[in-house]
């Protein structure tokens, strides 16, 4: 791996710097695409740019120092991305592996139809966090807002704080784990028992988190109560 | 009438999505229907507020690094006050 600063003479060796206040945001994602990509890579200035380093697909650490705006990290595969600020609407959507660490806040559906890999987001997330989730793990460090987990259908959601209304709506069989106040549940989402696999998968989640002092006994878990899985007569008037 | 009651009224009459910002002379407010998908965001330091529907409109004003920045919530009303400033 050579060392190359892009707009930047103080890069340490094997990190490679995208300063966004001098090059443009395509050819730094252009940059983060390139075959046999490797080292550590730091995005500075981002200024609240949409998708920063989205469609990663590459074992490397990408550091982003500064706020975010839309869809960041979006995509991502391997790559171990850590934004030093917040992050706009839909920051690690569709994520599929690697691990994306968010300093501050996320705006709404953060982690939307992830299919694997961790998203942590260590302050708030808003409106619709892991929406339609298909196998990502979240946790969050603070609150999350209305709408969370709704139609999740695989993957664990930990909230350290609280959650907004309507939270797992028409979920499938997603595991939802908080540890403050639920405002309401949506459809078909209940609280169930932690039982010791339960307590095992949050502790697991949470040292993952860099949250490993969280004592997992004190979180409820969320889940499906599997009523709105088949066409029932009886709903007829519903439709 | 006041604009935080203005702004009750405005929830209790509009149907529909909306995130808006309400100004006059003296105030500023922010409000978002119960859904909430329209974006927003809202920057505030001790010397101004500012609100824009993506943090890249907020990126470049003075002192915005030291700001605290966070989302609305949802049919919250988020209100200030010009202070008096005397000549």
């Amino acid at each position: 791996m050579s060392t190359t600063a892009v707009g930047s003479t103080d890069a340490p060796a094997g990190v490679t710097i995208h300063d966004l206040s001098q090059t443009t945001l395509r050819e730094v994602n252009a940059a983060l695409h390139a075959p046999d990509l490797d080292g550590e890579h730091v995005v500075e200035h981002p200024f609240g740019a949409h998708s920063v380093a989205v469609g990663v697909d590459a074992p490397v650490k990408i550091t982003v120092n500064g706020h975010v705006g839309y869809y960041a990290a979006g995509m991502n595969q391997k790559a171990e991305v850590v934004i030093n600020g917040n992050a706009g609407t839909g920051v690690a959507e569709n994520m599929m592996s690697g691990t994306v660490v968010v300093r501050g806040n996320a705006s709404q559906s953060a982690g939307a139809t992830a299919h694997g890999g961790l998203l942590v987001i260590e302050g708030d997330a808003a409106a619709r966090c892991g929406i339609s989730m298909k196998g990502v793990d979240i946790v969050v460090g603070g609150n999350i807002g209305h709408n969370s987990a709704f139609m999740a259908q695989a993957g664990r959601l930990v909230v350290r704080g609280d959650a907004g209304e309507g939270l797992g709506d028409s979920i499938y069989e997603a595991r939802v784990y908080v540890r403050g106040q639920v405002a309401s549940l949506g459809a078909d989402c209940v609280a169930k028992q932690m039982r010791t696999e339960h307590l095992e998968e949050l502790a697991g989640l949470l040292k993952a988190a860099g949250f490993e002092d969280d004592d997992p006994a004190s979180y409820t878990r969320y889940g499906s109560a599997r009523t709105l899985y088949h066409f029932q007569a009886t709903n007829t008037s519903a439709y | 009438m006041t604009i935080d009651a203005a702004l009750e009224e405005l929830c209790a009459t509009f149907d529909g999505f909306y995130t808006l910002l309400v100004s006059n002379r003296d105030s500023f407010a922010v409000v978002r229907d119960a859904i909430a998908c329209k974006p927003a965001v809202i920057a505030e330091t001790d010397d101004w507020v500012a609100m824009a529907s993506e943090f890249r409109a907020l990126a470049h004003l003075p002192g915005v690094e030291h700001a605290r920045i966070w989302e609305p919530e949802p049919e919250v009303i988020y209100a200030w006050t010009r202070e008096e400033v005397t000549a």
